[in-house]
């Protein structure tokens, strides 16, 4: 178990390197997730602030995950990264853990700034609140890195994956009621965007904030989490592969 | 005893599209030696040391790693290969030094001991002073370099190295050799592919020759060589030799003529009728490229 948590260490460390010597790209990164919430305060004040912080949340922790995709193709196709590993003591799950550690890592600041704005909004206001915030978006984060990693087996061009993952991310995490609150959207039509894997993440969190006007159950959202979860991670298991066929 | 490191029997590869990338390979590589593969683009080998690097699986036949089956015993050859894949690069916004301590790390090094190693290994293939130096800002000789000094710091017995001097100048070549073969001194087995006849002949102990995913020819370069033994080459220079020492039978390649002659007294005789003409002539011995010409064929050539 200590190999294999140096091994996740020492990727995620070297994986966030080129992020590290270009800072500009983080401080890019943090704009664009920060970006619609922005819009969010200046239509809507305080609340749209707050909607807004939760959509920068989810996108950080969870949407993110779509993005590793891109190290996966990247890593295989053209550093030729994963013949090296494959080679290695490395086991598959430890590259993935250490690919999805480095992107928590590189969205730590985002992640960060909102919990505290939250906090000053008194959205989260207890200890348990911020836990229950937490293991939400670890779970969802998982399952979406599984999603990640789902993509970038399956795709073998490095073009294709850049517009896969960011069209995906458009879909998921600014078009769909990630970033605004789903009572904006006309009652009959709610129901559907539960379809969306991303959207029953943020409506979870704004149930448990008592900040949603919609009437779903804690209990069934909570379901439709953790079913986006097997499905990913089952895919995953029985699509992907480390040595190739 | 001949201790072998890797021994394949009948092994073959035929991908999901229908190619048939090895057509029953047996090979036998010894313990301690630079053994390269040679081979056209396409020939098979990288579909080869993929399999025995365990990245690809077999359709069929064995093959075996330090005793281990590549098939149900991967995880026991990983701890003891170290590959630099085909075409492979660093981050651009890395250093030399993170990329070879990744590896340090992922090998299972603590922090102390992988510092060490790694300072070591940048040392000896002289990295040292560009270790802080951003990848994208090396020359392709040092990139490569610091791709070997990855595969290096392991400490692996075995390295597996896919055309590790491609697109590297001449004068990068020579250093990688030279360090190519600083690593056999210290004790390691090296298999290399390459499609540079000059690469496998300066730096092999043996050399297997691929083509069409079948072995052609197997041994020391000296043992190659003399299946070209007589095959004594002449390039003549200069304008409407095909015609004029037509009984000499010369080939144009690359706009020189070569003329093969098999004895003494025949080099001497060809050599008198270019000079009569006022044609320069010039005499190669036998090398490698004589020994594949002669036995893949003269398509390579042309």
């Amino acid at each position: 178990m200590r190999s294999s948590l140096r091994r996740i260490l020492a990727y995620a460390h070297y994986s966030i390197i080129p992020m590290i010597k270009q800072p500009m790209q983080i401080i890019t990164l943090v704009g664009y997730i920060f970006l619609p919430m922005i819009f969010m305060a200046i239509f809507l004040r305080d609340t749209g602030a707050i909607h807004g912080l939760i959509g920068v949340l989810v996108n950080s922790a969870v949407l993110s995950g779509v993005f590793t995709s891109q190290d996966y193709v990247y890593n295989r196709i053209y550093f030729r990264l994963q013949d090296f590993l494959v080679s290695s003591p490395m086991k598959s799950w430890e590259y993935v853990a250490g690919v999805t550690l480095s992107t928590y890592i590189i969205m730590t600041p985002s992640l960060a700034l909102s919990l505290v704005v939250l906090y000053y909004f008194h959205v989260i206001s207890s200890v348990i609140s911020l836990l229950i915030t937490l293991i939400i978006l670890l779970v969802g984060g998982i399952g979406f890195s599984f999603l990640g990693y789902l993509i970038g087996t399956l795709t073998n061009n490095p073009t294709t994956v850049n517009g896969l993952s960011n069209i995906l991310v458009l879909v998921l995490g600014f078009l769909a009621p990630v970033y605004y609150p789903m009572d904006l959207i006309p009652p009959n039509y709610r129901a559907y965007t539960l379809i969306l894997p991303s959207t029953p993440i943020p409506e979870l969190l704004r149930q448990i904030y008592h900040i949603s006007e919609t009437c779903f159950n804690i209990w069934i959202l909570g379901i439709l989490v953790i079913i986006w979860n097997i499905l990913f991670i089952g895919l995953s298991i029985k699509v992907a592969y480390w040595r190739e066929k | 005893m001949v201790n072998y490191v890797v021994e394949t029997r009948g092994l073959t590869k035929v991908y999901s599209n229908g190619v048939e990338a090895l057509k029953g390979i047996d090979i036998r590589i010894r313990e301690g030696e630079i053994h390269t593969l040679l081979g056209r683009n396409g020939a098979g080998k990288t579909t080869f040391i993929r399999i025995i690097a365990t990245q690809l699986m077999p359709t069929s036949g064995e093959a075996y790693v330090y005793g281990y089956d590549v098939v149900k015993e991967a995880d026991r050859i990983r701890s003891k290969v170290a590959v630099v894949p085909q075409e492979s690069k660093t981050y651009n916004f890395t250093t030399p030094w993170h990329e070879v301590y990744l590896a340090a790390r992922i090998w299972g090094y603590g922090r102390v001991e992988a510092r060490k190693k790694v300072e070591e290994v940048l040392k000896r293939l002289e990295l040292w002073e560009h270790r802080n130096k951003l990848c994208i800002q090396l020359s392709g000789g040092l990139r490569q370099r610091t791709l070997l000094a990855r595969a290096l710091v392991t400490d692996a017995e075995l390295l597996i190295l896919d055309e590790p001097t491609i697109g590297v100048d001449p004068v990068g070549r020579r250093r990688i050799w030279e360090f190519i073969r600083e690593i056999r001194d210290l004790g390691k087995t090296i298999i290399l592919t390459t499609h540079y006849m000059d690469e496998a002949e300066e730096i092999s102990d043996r050399v297997t020759i691929i083509d069409s995913g079948k072995i052609v020819a197997e041994g020391t370069i000296e043992e190659l060589l003399s299946i070209v033994r007589n095959g004594i080459k002449i390039y003549v220079y200069g304008d409407d030799v095909g015609e004029k020492l037509g009984n000499w039978s010369p080939r144009n390649v690359d706009g020189r003529w070569i003329i093969n002659v098999s004895n003494e007294e025949e080099l001497i005789e060809a050599i008198r009728d270019a000079l009569s003409y006022g044609y320069r002539a010039t005499i190669k011995p036998p090398d490698l490229e004589d020994v594949f010409i002669n036995l893949v064929g003269e398509m390579y050539e042309e």
